[in-house]
């Protein structure tokens, strides 16, 4: 019993979190894999105080300075991703990412890290609440309304970006709207701005084109609230965000009735995307895990910190730049559909990246540290459970660990079965 | 060629500090229970196409045709009263009064008078979508109206080898799905500067490198966990072969020229660094040029989805390619290898006719180029058909899968089996 609570309570903290630190899974695991979810999903609910914003304090730059995004942005990503290793909240930065993956900008796009900063806390704290209203402050955020060229789209000059993505990407899908709904939303939406002296999302009257307009197949339709209504009454869209989320969770091959019947619960709950996740992390439990599912590279790499205690100080440039190789810079998505994810996280680059960045955890981590003393052990089976894995590391991934191990010498102790370890197969895969 | 790829193996199983180099020597002891058969003698593919390297360029984002290969015709100028390029500022074209190219095009001009350039106008797909990735699942797979789970030059790769070797097909700065096949898996550079494998300090890289490649066998029995592991020995194998082709590339040529500066401009642009069309075909030359097998190339740079700001980006890009273009034609020439190449560019869709403000929203028909020294070049095949727009945009009167017949035929085929049809190839090339 304990040895499947283990399992779940570390399946359920890979799938919506970051794994676990270094003696965590005991605690949580003792208290039932039930105990363990509710913690997680529900930290306000367990006395966990809200965790500091990775970028406060952080000197964000001038935003008139045309280079400020190359100079304050590296610094943003290490905040961030030490955040996800690190925050006792890790649903909270779970799904910032989540949704940063979804409702697509690009720092290298919006070039003001302050309105990029905003629009990733916005993601953090309506996350897990309701669609509609994420997806209304989504809509007139600042840095999407640059990204997807809300800012130019006016009374005038129609521009159908956003109006096209937020319809194919962001909440119905393909298939279930016409080029005509394109146009339609984009004409509704039009007016929205940026205030100069504030930097907050304005709506401008003289450019919005305010006629009620055909969309999605309700009359009147004329501005954002409606456009919003519209777009989440839609029959496609539970389904669409469920099924995002579902396979986010329990992997791409996740079950379609299942999908379904998650999908429907979810609209007549209005929406509420914490009990989805709830939901699915339940589902999956049920399932004894769920189908299997790659990690992205950030997700693996703030696992790999967070189980080792590793800080990067110092290796960020290094990092940065091996997340490049591996494909997955935080804020600078390949285009507006995100990261393709599954199989393009097992690719060469990848692969390499994970390696080289394995070698820079280890070398990062206290050679007091459990993880460290673990593995200059030997001991597999406790390194296994130390790095998120209470069910033992595979047979080759065993066999190549203890070759190792055997041909001694790691010096310094640990770093070689360690770096190894982590960039193993199976720790791929969440 | 200086080395052949057994003597470059060696040479570079040995070199460069701390870099790992050290895959190669250890697959044997994995390669029968990973059960993939990658000949590491395979110097050439004595399959189709010889040592012939299709070069797919990829404009992702969405091309504007008409303000690449520009129609002169009042109605393009009434539809783009800013963004329109002024007759008297196109580069000419000899053989055509109807179309020049943009100024940030010339660089090709000359590869046009050579007859080595070849224009598609108007070219696209059946059921053409103005959605960027509906639209670029189908310019991949060449499979309009169906979903497929192999894209064309995968099929390709598929029909061609008795083996499956990642040599052959090699994506550079993004991976490609057109390149998969159901046996095939193409070589992913996604960013050149950093293909190579890094041991910590202190660490025995080769000893390092043993444990990490035996974590791929045995094979697990769960499938996606085997993927993992099998991209183990595929990623050691890349590094061993690519990682000096492409320091050589990254250190070689001027850093000087239009292509250059674009490069600086948009690397300036954000935290991230972004790739060139330069610099990945400056590494398309350094493979080519090693003779690998590799017999796929596939280029990809974005940016291309020009809603805003048309006037200044899509110049940038476009002199950044015709740059890249222009030196990697000139380099394969200086290698002795001008007809082993052709190089086809491709963009999920073109842009509206009409301008939106400061730039143009999806549209439907492109255009697409050849180039190469088979290419029946200097002219432009189709039209950009303004007597006919469909829904406001040109309409694909072509199919892309002409140009992509003409690609495979010169590559050797098998064709109408690959794109399961058989297509105009328009005389594009001579096979």
């Amino acid at each position: 019993m304990a040895v499947n609570d283990r399992g779940q309570v570390a399946w359920l903290y890979r799938r919506a979190g970051f794994g676990l630190g270094p003696n965590q899974l005991d605690g949580l695991a003792g208290s039932g894999v039930t105990a363990a979810l509710d913690a997680l999903i529900d930290p306000d609910g367990h006395g966990v105080p809200p965790a500091p914003d990775p970028w406060a304090g952080q000197d964000l730059g001038d935003p008139n300075d045309p280079g400020v995004a190359g100079k304050v942005g590296p610094e943003m990503l290490a905040r961030w991703i030490t955040a996800m290793a690190t925050t006792p909240r890790p649903i909270d930065e779970w799904i910032r990412l989540f949704w940063h993956g979804h409702f697509v900008s690009t720092l290298r796009a919006v070039k003001v890290p302050q309105l990029f900063a905003t629009q990733l806390r916005l993601l953090a704290s309506d996350g897990l609440g309701d669609f509609r209203s994420l997806l209304r402050a989504v809509t007139v955020d600042p840095a999407m309304l640059i990204y997807l060229d809300g800012v130019k789209n006016k009374l005038r000059a129609v521009n159908e970006n956003y109006g096209r993505e937020v319809l194919e990407l962001f909440a119905v899908g393909i298939g279930n709207y016409s080029e005509d709904d394109v146009r339609a939303g984009a004409e509704a939406l039009t007016g929205w701005t940026i205030d100069r002296d504030t930097g907050e999302a304005r709506f401008a009257p003289r450019q919005h084109d305010d006629r009620p307009h055909t969309y999605l197949g309700r009359m009147g339709v004329h501005d954002v609230d409606s456009v919003v209504d519209a777009i989440v009454s839609h029959p496609a869209c539970a389904p669409f965000i469920t099924g995002k989320l579902a396979r986010a969770i329990l992997g791409p091959d996740v079950d379609a009735g299942l999908v379904a019947d998650r999908a429907r619960a979810f609209a007549a709950d209005g929406m509420g995307i914490r009990p989805l996740v709830r939901a699915l992390l339940e589902d999956g439990i049920e399932r004894g895990g769920g189908s299997e599912l790659v990690r992205s590279p950030v997700t693996w790499l703030a696992s790999s910190m967070r189980a080792t205690g590793a800080p990067l100080a110092g290796h960020w440039p290094q990092v940065l730049k091996e997340l490049r190789t591996a494909g997955q810079v935080p804020g600078d998505a390949p285009n507006v559909a995100g990261w393709p994810g599954g199989a393009a996280w097992l690719s060469t680059s990848a692969t390499l990246a994970r390696f080289n960045l394995a070698g820079v955890v280890a070398t990062a981590t206290d050679r007091n540290a459990a993880a460290r003393r673990i593995a200059a052990s030997g001991d597999l089976r406790a390194l296994a459970d130390a790095l998120g894995r209470p069910e033992g590391f595979s047979e080759a991934t065993s066999t190549a660990l203890s070759d190792l191990h055997r041909q001694g010498s790691g010096t310094p102790a640990g770093v070689e079965v360690l770096t190894v370890a982590l960039a193993a197969p199976d720790l791929v895969m969440a | 060629m200086m080395f052949s790829r057994r003597k470059f193996l060696g040479l570079t199983g040995v070199a460069a500090g701390s870099v790992v180099a050290g895959g190669l020597a250890w697959r044997s002891m994995v390669d029968d229970s990973v059960n993939r058969a990658v000949d590491g003698d395979a110097t050439t593919t004595p399959g189709a196409g010889g040592n012939r390297v299709l070069v797919v360029v990829q404009l992702a984002g969405g091309n504007d045709g008409l303000n690449t290969l520009v129609p002169v015709d009042g109605r393009y100028h009434d539809a783009r009263p800013t963004l329109g390029v002024p007759d008297a500022d196109l580069v000419a074209l000899s053989g055509t009064t109807s179309y020049g190219l943009a100024p940030a095009l010339a660089a090709l001009a000359s590869h046009w008078a050579a007859g080595r350039l070849v224009a598609v106008d108007g070219i696209g797909f059946p059921d053409q979508s103005r959605s960027h990735f509906r639209a670029m699942d189908t310019w991949w797979s060449a499979t309009p109206g169906t979903q497929s789970p192999t894209g064309w030059l995968g099929r390709w790769l598929d029909a061609t080898e008795a083996t499956p070797d990642p040599l052959r097909a090699i994506a550079l700065g993004a991976g490609s799905p057109a390149l998969v096949g159901e046996r095939s898996n193409a070589t992913v550079v996604l960013d050149p500067a950093g293909f190579a494998l890094q041991a910590p300090k202190g660490a025995d890289a080769d000893r390092l490198t043993k444990a990490f490649l035996a974590t791929s066998a045995p094979l697990a029995d769960d499938p996606w966990l085997a993927a993992a592991q099998q991209a183990v020995p595929e990623t050691t194998d890349a590094v061993d072969h690519l990682a000096g082709a492409i320091a050589s590339a990254q250190s070689a040529g001027p850093e000087s020229g239009a292509g250059a500066t674009g490069n600086t401009a948009r690397k300036q642009a954000g935290p991230v660094t972004g790739e060139t069309f330069t610099g990945l075909l400056d590494v398309a030359s350094g493979v080519i040029d090693l003779q690998l097998g590799t017999q796929v190339i596939m280029v990809s740079v974005s940016g291309f989805d020009t809603h805003t700001d048309q006037a200044t980006r899509q110049p940038q890009l476009l002199t950044d390619l015709a740059a890249g273009l222009d030196r990697f034609l000139t380099r394969v020439q200086q290698q002795g290898r001008a007809d082993d190449v052709l190089v086809l560019t491709t963009s999920e869709f073109g842009r509206r006719v009409g301008e939106n403000g400061s730039g143009t929203d999806h549209g439907n028909g492109g255009v697409v180029f050849i180039a190469g020294a088979g290419v029946q070049g200097g002219r432009v095949v189709g039209a950009a058909d303004l007597d006919h727009l469909v829904d406001g945009d040109l309409p694909s009167t072509l199919d892309a899968r002409s140009a992509y017949a003409a690609a495979l035929d010169w590559l050797g085929g098998p064709t109408d089996e690959v794109l399961d049809g058989s297509f105009d190839r328009l005389g594009l090339v001579t096979a």
